[in-house]
């Protein structure tokens, strides 16, 4: 069975829409970039170059009186080995002391009195929150509601203003 | 090249600080994620079409604040209105917006039965829309997302199956996707946003708390917000704080990768810098304002986000002080041991440069599942981390100030970067 592609919005890629400007600013910062990338690609070359001259490679490298190189390398590639062994040991300590377990019980759901409470708003402005389609809202310095109105009639179509506004006690 | 050991000397210090702390965790997100994919991803539920089948089926309300979206909420609403949750009810916010938001989302609800709409008289800040969306939702499940993101038409079914399948779920956050690709800067973020915050994800759940929920994409429970004051209108970085909160009050905060979202990212560099400004700055405002807090004992779990986000602003400073004396050395005479004699690492660069390609590799390899063709973006992002680290340790540098010198009680409001180039 073939796997279904995500659905995506239209995917934006216009380059001819750059100013001029900026489309010479980023040209010129990528060939800068460039530049200094492959420059610290060098001594990669080299050892690369060193490698097809094998007895190089091993002189420089592995060389006994070349020892501090060899170390250097071995000890980046001990970084490596730290940083994968700590994860996965975490990873899997955690998967076998805590696996499938859910030790905490579910907590009683939000009520509206808290809600309420919370807020600083009265039954009567939650329940118009709730039901409004189109509501207007005037919050004071501190985010507590000043006056909700509900600008939405019964049936859903819009009608200004149409209702009481709510006053927060 | 800087010898395996050399710890002597302040210079040595800085140095090796400031090449093993990338190396290292480089390598933790690396193989953290790969540890994630196989165990979580490949096998099990990993097709956002296929979402899972959940017990119950309660009702979710989503919530979408929206200042100043004339150019892009329609859109949001058209697919959030396509969801194919069976249950939810659309709360746009519309947050004192002064062009023509308003009477677009009046317009919508009209004719979309699902969509309430709340005016707000005066901008308020995102966070005080979302705490008044939240009053007016009719269920205990919210879901949150901008008014210029689009929502997988699964995606609310995919963060449900995580507030449902467990009572300790306090937030779960989506996987935001980068729509807007025409510059170099979005194709850079679209590398970024697989590369380092996909993989960064999937490592932090696997320390066991996440950095921060996306913003722009989150799903909560109501409950879990009351015991918390819901989002906190100081802070300039509101899903930051949330996601501190929540998990220091003992809730579990999960990634789901499938919970695609569509995003509009900055195309200009000096919209990239105001937002990685915000960003850093309400980093380091959480830091301050909760840091002490989860050292206790009973928050251990909290310590490994803690410790990561700590080193990384001290990797900021580092570079930034290697910097400084390689320019000073330049003008000034300095001695020995302040010497900077090159700012370009050679054989360092070249192992982190072969480190953070085999990092763009395996996330692009582990998101290639979520979007068709992103192998396309691995030419670009090979100098992402020249200019990016760079962005990140200016911005890092100049927030911690800006965030410590920050009055408290400050309402935060602040006006979206450019969307990118737009047809």
């Amino acid at each position: 069975m073939t796997r279904q592609e995500p659905r995506h919005p239209p995917l934006i890629y216009r380059p001819d829409l750059q100013p001029r400007r900026q489309r010479l600013v980023f040209s010129a910062l990528t060939a800068a970039a460039w530049g200094i990338w492959l420059y610290l690609f060098l001594p990669l070359f080299s050892v690369l170059a060193w490698w097809f001259g094998g007895d190089l490679f091993a002189r420089h490298i592995l060389g006994p009186e070349d020892r501090g190189h060899l170390l250097t390398l071995l000890g980046y590639a001990g970084v490596v080995v730290i940083a994968a062994v700590v994860i996965v040991t975490w990873s899997w300590y955690n998967l076998k002391r805590y696996g499938g377990m859910d030790r905490r019980k579910p907590i009683v759901q939000v009520t509206d009195e808290d809600l309420c409470a919370r807020f600083q708003v009265d039954g009567a402005m939650l329940a118009s929150l709730r039901t409004g389609r189109r509501l207007e809202l005037d919050l004071d310095e501190h985010g507590h509601i000043i006056t909700a109105r509900d600008q939405s009639s019964v049936d859903g179509s819009a009608s200004r203003f149409a209702a009481a506004s709510v006053r927060r006690t | 090249m800087l010898a395996w050991g050399e710890s002597s000397g302040v210079l040595a210090l800085l140095f090796n600080f400031a090449f093993f702390f990338p190396l290292f965790m480089a390598w933790v997100w690396i193989v953290a994620g790969l540890w994630y994919y196989f165990h979580w991803e490949k096998d099990g539920h990993g097709n956002p079409e296929e979402p899972p089948e959940l017990d119950e089926w309660p009702m979710c309300s989503i919530l979408v604040p929206c200042f100043n979206e004339g150019d892009n909420v329609r859109e949001t609403i058209d697919w959030l209105a396509r969801q194919e949750y069976p249950h939810f009810e659309i709360i746009a916010i519309n947050d004192g917006s002064s062009d023509a938001t308003g009477a677009i989302l009046d317009e919508l609800a009209a004719r979309q039965p699902r969509l309430r709409v709340l005016h707000f008289t005066r901008n308020q800040g995102k966070a005080m829309a979302l705490r008044m969306g939240a009053l007016a939702a009719r269920s205990e499940f919210l879901v949150c997302i901008d008014g210029d993101a689009v929502l997988h038409p699964h995606a609310t079914q995919w963060l449900m199956y995580h507030l449902t399948s467990g009572p300790r779920v306090g937030a779960v956050t989506g996987n935001p996707r980068i729509r807007n690709r025409s510059t170099l800067l979005g194709r850079l973020q679209v590398g970024e946003f697989s590369s380092i915050i996909g993989l960064i994800k999937r490592a932090q759940r696997i320390y066991g708390r996440v950095f921060t929920v996306s913003g722009v994409v989150s799903a909560f429970r109501k409950s879990a917000l009351h015991r918390n004051r819901y989002w906190n209108t100081d802070m300039v970085t509101e899903d930051i704080d949330l996601t501190w909160l929540l998990q220091a009050d003992h809730w579990d905060v999960r990634y789901e990768p499938n919970a695609l979202c569509w995003i509009l990212m900055p195309e200009t560099l000096r919209g990239l810098w105001k937002q990685r400004l915000r960003w850093a700055q309400g980093g380091v405002e959480v830091m301050r304002r909760y840091g002490r807090s989860v050292l206790t004992w009973r928050r251990r779990r909290m310590w490994g986000v803690l410790l990561e986000y700590g080193l990384s602003v001290l990797w900021a400073y580092t570079m930034a002080a290697i910097f400084l004396l390689y320019f000073v050395g330049l003008w000034v005479p300095l001695p020995d041991t302040l010497t900077v004699a090159t700012v370009l690492p050679t054989w360092n660069g070249v192992i982190l440069g072969c480190t953070c390609l085999v990092q763009f590799a395996v996330s692009l390899l582990i998101d290639s599942r979520y979007e068709k063709g992103l192998w396309r973006v691995y030419f670009w992002v090979i100098w992402y981390p020249l200019a990016f680290w760079l962005i990140n340790m200016l911005t890092t540098v100049v927030a911690v100030p800006k965030a410590l010198l920050k009055r408290d009680g400050q309402r935060a409001v602040w006006v979206s970067p450019d969307r990118g180039v737009r047809p």
